[in-house]
């Protein structure tokens, strides 16, 4: 699974099959701040992914 | 009867389908949010149309509640061309248009010169309000103040030293804290001063979990006077010299914005400012989000405070007009709790060295 974790500027690949809120809790981010794109789609956090998905994590966070 | 029966049936049978959150709670199509902060307990789910109506219907709702944007008014937004900023822009205009509001709406930047981002923010908003056909006005600390934050800052910086060697404590000399502390002060006053006598109203993006920021700082710094200022509309009365301002969006969550504004396009590539990092908010606002059920106590503090605010504002007013504690700034004229305004105090300070 290719994943981009915006608010680091990251790209990472790890497997990974589950729900997108079991990856949120492995990549130790905090589910309030941010969303979750699943080839190039706004998933709810419920969502069952795929180790094929192409998977960026945006940041909710006011820039300053 | 037998229609009234097959109603019940359907509606029985979405109600299921919603507690597994496969579907909207008004369609049947796949929800993008889910909102567990309903008084009913329910988690509603939102597609993502039934989301942005609902989401502006909201926003809209608090306006309305709160007069926030009222006909025959002169509005500015206070626009930094981030996500909230830009929301708050084109759902304010809209409210004036679906109104037909006899009420005009413009935009303002206050361009602090940051490196490397305020020039990349400020080509967004451009980029917007040519697209959304609102004027736009620029304020930047270079031509107000002469020089950008940056040089500000250093400057700052060497007359703190210069203090530490020769030992002179200067009367009202302000706290330096982080560049947060000296950028807050100036921007205010540059967008208090660029707005006066030409608007009735500024409009601000703070949502929610930025009220929430602040709201725990003031609490946690005894600032019970800056905690009555909050609220939907600012400040504890009409203050000569001070520009109304109003939050349109105060009861909607960081991440309720954010979606929106990713569904619009209003969305820019993410940007922080350099001095973020450094702030005490930053700490408060990750320390709340790594909370369990984060949204939820963020909405009871935002409910506490509102409870709370009519009492805060109220005494607050008794004592201000009790002590006069507001006069005139003896360098700008504007209001100041102290002879000489906190902008005019370090303009004079850089201006020495």
């Amino acid at each position: 699974m290719k994943i981009y974790i915006e608010s680091q500027n990251k790209k990472i690949e790890l497997k990974f099959n589950g729900k997108a809120s079991e990856l949120i809790k492995k990549l130790k981010i905090s589910q309030e701040s941010i969303l979750i794109i699943r080839n190039d789609e706004l998933i709810t956090d419920d969502e069952k992914l795929d180790d094929k998905d192409e998977i960026k994590i945006l940041s909710v966070v006011s820039g300053g | 009867m037998n229609n009234t029966n097959n109603e019940s049936l359907k509606d029985k049978s979405l109600k299921k389908k919603n507690e597994i959150s496969s579907t909207c709670s008004f369609c049947m199509i796949k929800p993008i949010y889910f909102d567990k902060t309903e008084k009913s307990g329910k988690t509603i789910s939102y597609c993502k149309n039934h989301f942005m109506k609902n989401f502006e219907e909201k926003v809209f709702q608090s306006i309305k509640a709160n007069k926030l944007i009222k006909n025959n008014e002169k509005i500015v937004c206070a626009t930094s061309g981030g996500k909230d900023s830009l929301t708050v822009l084109y759902l304010a205009k809209k409210y004036i248009e679906e109104n037909k509001f006899n009420s005009s709406i413009e935009a303002i930047v206050i361009d602090e010169g940051i490196p490397g981002y305020r020039d990349k923010t400020v080509q967004d908003v451009k980029n917007f309000c040519k697209k959304y056909k609102i004027k736009l006005k620029i304020s930047s600390f270079k031509e107000s103040y002469g020089l950008e934050l940056v040089k500000i800052l250093e400057k700052r910086s060497i007359k703190k030293e210069l203090n530490k060697t020769i030992k002179i404590h200067e009367q009202n000399s302000e706290k330096q804290g982080s560049p947060c502390t000296t950028c807050g002060i100036l921007r205010r006053d540059l967008l208090n001063k660029s707005c006066i006598g030409k608007y009735d109203k500024i409009i601000t993006g703070h949502n929610m979990d930025d009220e929430v920021q602040t709201a725990l700082m003031n609490m946690l710094f005894g600032k019970t006077d800056l905690l009555a200022r909050m609220g939907p509309v600012t400040g504890i009365s009409e203050v000569q010299g001070f520009v109304q301002r109003v939050k349109p969006l105060y009861l909607r969550s960081e991440k309720e914005v954010t979606i929106y504004a990713l569904l619009k396009g209003f969305r820019n590539e993410f940007t922080e400012c350099p001095n973020a990092k450094l702030s005490f908010r930053a700490f408060i606002r990750d320390e709340l989000n790594s909370l369990e059920n984060s949204r939820e106590i963020k909405c009871n503090i935002t409910k506490a405070l509102l409870e709370i605010l009519p009492e805060l504002k109220k005494n607050s007013r008794e004592k201000s007009e009790l002590n006069q504690i507001l006069k005139k700034c003896i360098s700008c004229g504007s209001p100041s709790a102290l002879d000489e305004c906190k902008s005019c105090i370090i303009v004079k300070e850089i201006q020495d060295l």
